[in-house]
Order: C-alpha cells, then structure tokens, then sequence
C-alpha cells in the first residue's frame, strides 16, 4: 500500500514529534545534545525491510510489543557497529571498546526503550487511545533471522527512517511497526479519518 | 492458600514501591527501607520527589509521570546513571548501591500504577570497572612492548651499521687473499645476524598484532626486477637455475606494501635455494582481479631440492621449527621465515600452503589480496609482435614454456628448439629464416649459443635475422663481450618481463646497435669532489659514513646534532654542501626537529630547499612518512648498503 501525500506528511509530523521527544530525554541524560529527526516513511514488507538493512548485516534491535486499536511489533533497528558507535558517543571517551561491547546492550536497550515510548506515545495521543506495551527486548544478529524474514517476509510493515546526530556524527538507524493484516487494515481507515478531519 | 502480597514483597532481596495514578507511594518494601533507612510509614502518601528533591526533572521521575499518564514500561540501566536513588549498602559505610530499575505500569479502572523494581547491580558494575582497567593496563602493557620493539630495532640497528660499515671499507682497502676471506665470512655472518634480528623483531610484532602494512601504489615488474637480480645471483652460485614465468601479471601497477610482498617472496625463494642441490628454481606470478577495487597476487615457487614429509609439513608453518631440526644446523635460519611469510599472506587475506615430494621437490603456493591501482601501466613491447616469429633455443622446458607464453602474450608466434642441433637442423630445412627473432641459451649441450651464432652468421641467408643471447649471469656476461657481432643483444638470465621487452625494443623496434643494458650501479665521476654535510651523533657511524662517502669521491663535514648542522650551514657559503645527509634520532635537536628548523630558513634562506637525505636505524614502518613529513627528500635505512647509498646520492646529486 501507498500513503497518499497527506497521509505521509501527517505520519512524518507524528513521528517527528515523538522522536523530538526522544530527543529531549536522550540529551538530559547524557548532557549533550542528541538529535532525532525523521527524514522518510513508507509502507513495506518484512522481506523489503530486510532488504534496506542487508539480510547479511549485524544489526542490534531493540523491540516492545504493542496491543490495542491495532497490535504491532515496534522495533528500532541500527546495524550494529552504528548501535555501538552511539554508545560510544554518549558514553563519551571514558570507557574502551572492549568495555563498551560489555554495556551495549545495556545500554542500547535503554535508549530503544525512551525512543519507541515516545513514538509510541505520540501515536497514541494521536488516535486518542491508549496501548498496553510490554517491557522492551534486546536482540542481534543478522537481519535475515531477527525479522525471521523466513516465515514472515510477507507481513507488511510501517517503515520509519530515522538519523541520529550526535557530537558531528550522523547514523542512521531505523524504526518499524510490524503489522499484522487486521492491524493494518484498522491502521489504514484510523489514517483515512484522521486526514480526512484535518 | 491465601497469599500475603505484602509479607511476599518485604521478603524480597530487590526494592519494590508501588506508586499510584496521582504519583504517590503506597508501598516500600523491606529491602527499600533498609538500603534508604525511610521506614514505609514516612515515606507512604509522599511523592518521590518530594522525598527526594534531586529527582525532579530527572530522567526517572520523567519515566515514572510516563508510565502513570500513558502506560509506558521504562527500563532504567546504569550505564548513563548508576545511582538514581540515594539507596546504600550499609548504614555505617554508605556505599552509593548502583541499580538497574524497571517500571511497569498496572492498569486499573482506567489509569495506571506504577510498580518500580530496584536491583542492586554494584556487583556486576564492578566486574565492568574491573574488565575496563584490565584491558587499559593491557594496552599499556601491549603500548611498552611495541615501543621496546621500536627501541630494539633501533638499538640493534645502531651497532650493527658499524660492524657492516666497517666491514665493508675493509673490503674496499688492500687485502691479503687470506685476509679477504675473513672479511668476507665476517661479512656474510653479520648479515645473517642482521636477518635473524629482522626475523625475530618481525614475529614479535606480528605476535603483538603492531605488524601495519602501507597501501603504496606501485609497479610489480620493477619490484620483481629488483627482488630477482640477487636471488638470480644466489642461485647461480650454487650452480641454480631461476625461472620466471609472470606472463599472467595483467596489471603492472597495484596498490599494496611493496616491503611486504618483497618479503614473502625473497623468503620463499631463498628458501627454495637453501633446500635444493641441483636443478632449478621456478617462480609463477599472476594477478586476478575480484573487482574493481581489488585483486589477488597468486604465485607459487617450485623447486627441485630434497623437499618435506607429510609429517614434516604439519608443522612447517610453527613457529622456531624447521622440518627437521637438524635442518638449523645445516642450514641455518631461526625457523621463523615460513611462519612469518604465511602469517603476512593470512594478514594480507591470503594464505601459503604447501605441496611437496621428498627427494623430488616442494611447492610453495601463496596469495594475497592488493588493491587496483588508479595508474595503468601495461608492460609490452612498443609494437604488437604478430608480424613476427620467434624462435626460441633453450634446454629447460619449463623456461621454453614460460618464454613462450609470455611473447605469444604480447602477439608473437613462436617455436621452440630444445637444442641447437635441432634449431640448426630447422633452419637449414628452409634454408632461408622464417625468424625474425631467435633467442638463444648460452648453456646447452653439444652446441652452446656463441657456437650456434658463429655457424649461422656464416651463412649469408640468415643475416637479418636477430639473434639475443640469453647469457646465464651478470657476472659472466663479460666472457660474451667479444661475441657481439654475432650477437645483435644479450640479456642475462633470468629473464624477466622487464628485460624481455627491453631487448625485443632494443632489437626490434630501435636500432641494430648492441646495447647491454647498465644494471651494474655505479658511482658517478665527478671531476670535483663535492662536499656533502653528515650530521650524525654516533662516532662509528660518522667514520663508517665519512670513509664511504670519501671513497665514493665525496668530502665530508660532520654535525654531532641538528643545531650544530644549523650553525655550520648558517656560517657556509650557499654551493658549500651538495646535500645533507641526516640522522634521525640525536640529541639537543633530533634530525626532523632540524629538517623542519631548516625548511623555515633557519639555516638562512640559501639552504631553505637543499636536498636533506634521512639515515636511520629506525626501520620500523611509518618512518619513511615520518622523514619525508618532516621534509626530507628521501630516505636511507642502516645499516648503510653501499649501493643504496650511491644510487640514492646519483639521483639526488
């Protein structure tokens, strides 16, 4: 499916806002600036999004299971030597790279926990409803078995780019809700009536 | 059976609170009151950050508001806060507790609690701490033994420059046959030990993983060139044959470290030659491209020498161990050659295996990866050579073979003879030549190649055709000199690609004339001596340094330190010095130091751009940058090889 102009421009707005969020409690926590912005969004398939991240690339992945109006899988994804550069960098030059390996996932769990809430959030207040989410989950591997593109290659999914700038550094990583198609079905029309109230 | 949700929660060894819709405590267990010594009854009906003010704003207090408005589950680590909560590990020694918090959201009649978990992690962050100042003393560890390296390098560079240097004047000065014998084998033992440092220091550094390769472009024919020549001698001296067949190089120019790959193959061959008695050594190079970017070297070295045993090959490639540990004795060698070849093939993403047959002979096969460089150099005649025939005279099969492929490379057709008997006997079938071109082998049995040339330049009908002898060595290419009107050119074995095109242009495509082409270096004659200035600290390798260059026709000023060079030169008329030469690691002021001082016209402006030439015992990789960095023009590695010198003062003089 395709998201009309509108459709994306309202998407890329909530989105942007909920990352903006994000972006407020990643900085205060570790003094310094961190800015998240939303440059892309699209609907794809779990195959596809494999395909965007490189089936054979290491990835981290940070996901929280979502349940209400619609259900979603919500991940945030970076290739994994990106996910440890931004550790890195919060982190700054106190530790050495054998430390940081040690706190990764730590570390990373917990910045996939403020970003996905605050999107997640800024989706609910949105449609006026409220999720029930589950605790966040670390995972990293290849692509290709962490979306299990095997058996759910066909499944469709909301597709956020999102970059990352910190201390002059720019990584991109990636967001995505992984619909069921019930769930996309009610994703389509609460868009549909959104727009259409605008 | 009734459970006490309270009782369970206080027996807990991880602190539980309960904070509802309206941000306030309703419940702080045990483990809570006793690491924060609030008892529950003072703390319930409070909110946390009136508990505690330095909460407010904070990034817990934020996730705890989340949680109760929207129902957001909030891990808290201790990465970027170790101690949220003012909570200790006892009341007399106020230990901060470092903790990992969770919060959950329970719902209820449409709004959300706050269940919050407080673990103690001071235990595994202290593991963390710990790990993180293991590895800083290793790199410490691992930062002293690299710069030990470095030191050694140079420290047992130093002296051995001096017992070389000195060595090599003796040579150069009157000697009785006996005293020349001494001197040789002094020679020749001083530079086995300077090998057997390299070696040593070379595994050392591979072992401390401080082994960087330099990605230069550069030709792999002149690399071969330089790296064939003395092996060819080596061989020929116990009576050896080395062949080359590099008709399978598609690229001249790659991108890589020359030093290295010079390396793997002067170790292979001269490996080649210690272990074979009689026969020949051959070399097989070829370059694949993978991509655009990339490319392998592949190339093997056969020999026919008394080769190894299945059960010696497992452990050729340990480290200190030879075949055979006999083999040290009677052959020398620390045993680290191999393994450090094959550990700069496996760096390099290459590998070097090995086949052999005892009695018959080894084969060693390698390769690497190296990048494409962005020159493109082809090396071939200046002509296409389909218009012509050659004829090619040689004994040795496989260097008729590699001959063959080489120039039918390049276009040409060819034919092979294995005799002059049976060339003669080709020719004179035809009675007029089919050839443009007949190479010939000098070393052949029944008929050599100036006999051959004689019976043919009798013959009236063959005398355009052009005859290159192959001679089998530089040093006995003067017994030919008087051979050269039969000869239209003669090239010394072995023949690389470089020297087959050299002849074919010189023959073919420029003149008739015989030319033999100078790769002898000599010394410039120069009518006046020229003076170059020396600034260097140590008192042997002044002298080792002065009686050199006098002997090589130049005088010498010497400088114990930079800022003594800088004075001298400041006081020196602007012709007085043709060059400098310059130590790198002195006291006062170190050669860069003074090369930099120099450049910015220190040493007034005349000699701002005069030639400065590093001369260092530093020979660990980057020094070379280092030198030219500073402002060098080039750069000489002690110890000081004679012919290094001139060439290095030829080209800058």
């Amino acid at each position: 499916m395709h998201f009309s102009e509108l459709e994306e421009d309202f998407l890329l707005e909530l989105f942007n806002i909920g990352v903006g969020k994000a972006s407020d409690s990643l900085s205060k926590m570790v003094h310094q600036e961190i800015i998240l912005s939303v440059p892309h969004i699209e609907m794809i398939s779990i195959d596809q999004l494999a395909d965007v991240v490189g089936k054979d690339q290491n990835i981290s992945c940070v996901s929280q299971k979502i349940t209400g109006r619609f259900d979603a899988d919500s991940l945030l994804l970076f290739p994994k030597n990106a996910s440890l550069q931004i550790v890195q960098l919060m982190l700054g030059q106190q530790f050495t790279a054998e430390t940081i390996k040690e706190l990764h996932q730590e570390a990373f769990s917990e910045v996939g926990n403020i970003v996905l809430n605050a999107c997640i959030g800024s989706l609910s207040r949105m449609i006026d409803e409220s999720f029930d989410i589950a605790l966040p989950s670390f995972d990293q591997g290849r692509a290709e078995a962490i979306l299990n593109v095997k058996e759910h290659g066909d499944e469709a999914v909301l597709f956020i780019k999102i970059n990352l700038r910190l201390s002059e550094s720019d990584v991109e990583g990636f967001l995505a809700f992984i619909l069921s198609s019930s769930s996309l079905d009610k994703l389509q029309l609460l868009l549909k009536s959104l727009v259409s109230e605008l | 059976m009734d459970i006490n949700y309270h009782a369970l929660s206080n027996a807990l060894c991880l602190g539980i609170t309960l904070i509802d819709s309206t941000n306030t405590i309703i419940s702080w267990n045990s483990w809570l009151e006793q690491k924060s010594e609030l008892d529950e009854k003072d703390v319930i009906g409070k909110k946390i950050t009136s508990l505690f003010p330095h909460l407010e704003n904070s990034r817990l207090a934020l996730a705890i508001n989340d949680c109760i408005s929207q129902g957001h589950p909030s891990v808290i680590s201790n990465v970027f806060i170790k101690s949220p909560l003012p909570l200790y590990s006892d009341s007399l020694h106020k230990h901060l507790i470092q903790q990992s918090i969770t919060l959950l959201p329970i719902k209820s009649n449409n709004s959300y609690s706050c269940l919050m978990q407080v673990i103690d992690v001071t235990a595994s962050s202290t593991k963390v701490e710990a790990l993180e100042k293991q590895v800083v003393e290793r790199k410490y560890a691992e930062q002293a033994k690299a710069n030990f390296l470095a030191n050694m390098s140079h420290e047992i560079r130093t002296p051995m420059n001096g017992v070389l240097g000195m060595l090599d004047l003796i040579t150069h000065s009157p000697l009785t046959t006996q005293q020349a014998h001494y001197t040789h084998l002094a020679q020749s033992s001083a530079e086995s030990l300077l090998n057997l440092i390299n070696d040593i220091l070379d595994f050392s550094k591979i072992d401390a993983g401080e082994l960087n390769f330099e990605s230069i472009d550069f030709n792999l024919h002149t690399l071969l060139d330089e790296i064939i020549e003395p092996m060819a001698l080596k061989a020929n001296e116990c009576n050896l044959e080395v062949i080359l067949d590099m008709s399978s190089i598609t690229n001249s120019m790659i991108k890589g470290d020359p030093f290295r790959i010079r390396q793997i193959l002067i170790n292979l061959i001269s490996n080649a030659i210690k272990f074979t008695e009689t026969g020949s050594i051959t070399v097989l190079l070829e370059t694949e491209i993978i991509n655009s970017e990339q490319l392998h070297l592949k190339g093997s070295v056969l020999d026919t020498g008394i080769g190894i045993s299945p059960a010696q090959i497992e452990n050729l490639f340990q480290s200190f161990s030879q075949a055979d540990s006999s083999t040290t004795r009677k052959y020398g060698g620390t045993g680290l050659g191999l393994t450090i070849v094959k550990q700069l093939c496996n760096l390099m993403h290459g590998d070097l295996t090995v086949t052999s047959q005892e009695g018959k002979g080894s084969q060693f096969n390698f390769y690497f990866e190296l990048e494409v460089s962005d020159e493109v150099i082809v090396l071939k005649p200046i002509e296409n050579l389909s218009p012509y025939s050659f004829l090619i005279i040689d004994d040795n099969q496989i260097f008729q073979t590699s001959l063959q492929k080489q120039l039918t490379k390049w276009g040409a057709k060819c034919t092979l003879c294995n005799s002059a008997v049976s060339a003669l006997q080709l020719l004179e079938k035809n009675n007029e030549s089919l050839y443009d071109l007949v190479l010939i082998d000098q070393n052949m049995p029944k008929i050599n190649g100036e006999t051959f040339a004689t019976l043919i330049r009798e013959k009236n009908n063959f005398s355009h055709m052009i005859l290159i002898l192959m001679s089998p060595s530089l040093s006995e290419k003067d017994n030919f000199l008087n051979q050269e009107h039969n000869f239209n050119y003669i090239v010394d074995k072995p023949i690389t690609a470089t020297k087959l095109v050299n002849s074919i242009n010189n023959t073919l495509f420029e003149s008739q004339l015989i030319k033999i082409e100078p790769t002898i270096i000599t010394k410039k004659v120069e009518t006046v001596r020229k003076r170059l200035l020396l600034v260097e600290d140590n008192q042997i390798n002044q002298y080792v340094a002065e009686a050199l260059l006098d002997d090589l026709g130049y005088d010498t000023t010497i400088c114990e330190n930079g800022s003594v060079a800088i004075e001298t030169l400041k006081q020196s008329h602007p012709n007085e010095f043709s060059l400098i030469l310059m130590d790198c690691q002195m006291p006062v002021l170190d050669g860069y130091k003074t090369t930099e001082e120099i450049r910015k016209g220190a040493a007034g402006e005349k000699f701002n751009d005069i030639n400065i030439i590093a001369m260092t015992a530093n020979a660990m990789k980057g020094d070379r940058e280092k030198c030219l960095n500073a402002g060098m023009n080039d750069y000489i590695a002690k110890p000081i090889n004679r012919n290094e010198v001139i060439k290095t003062l030829n080209k800058w003089i």
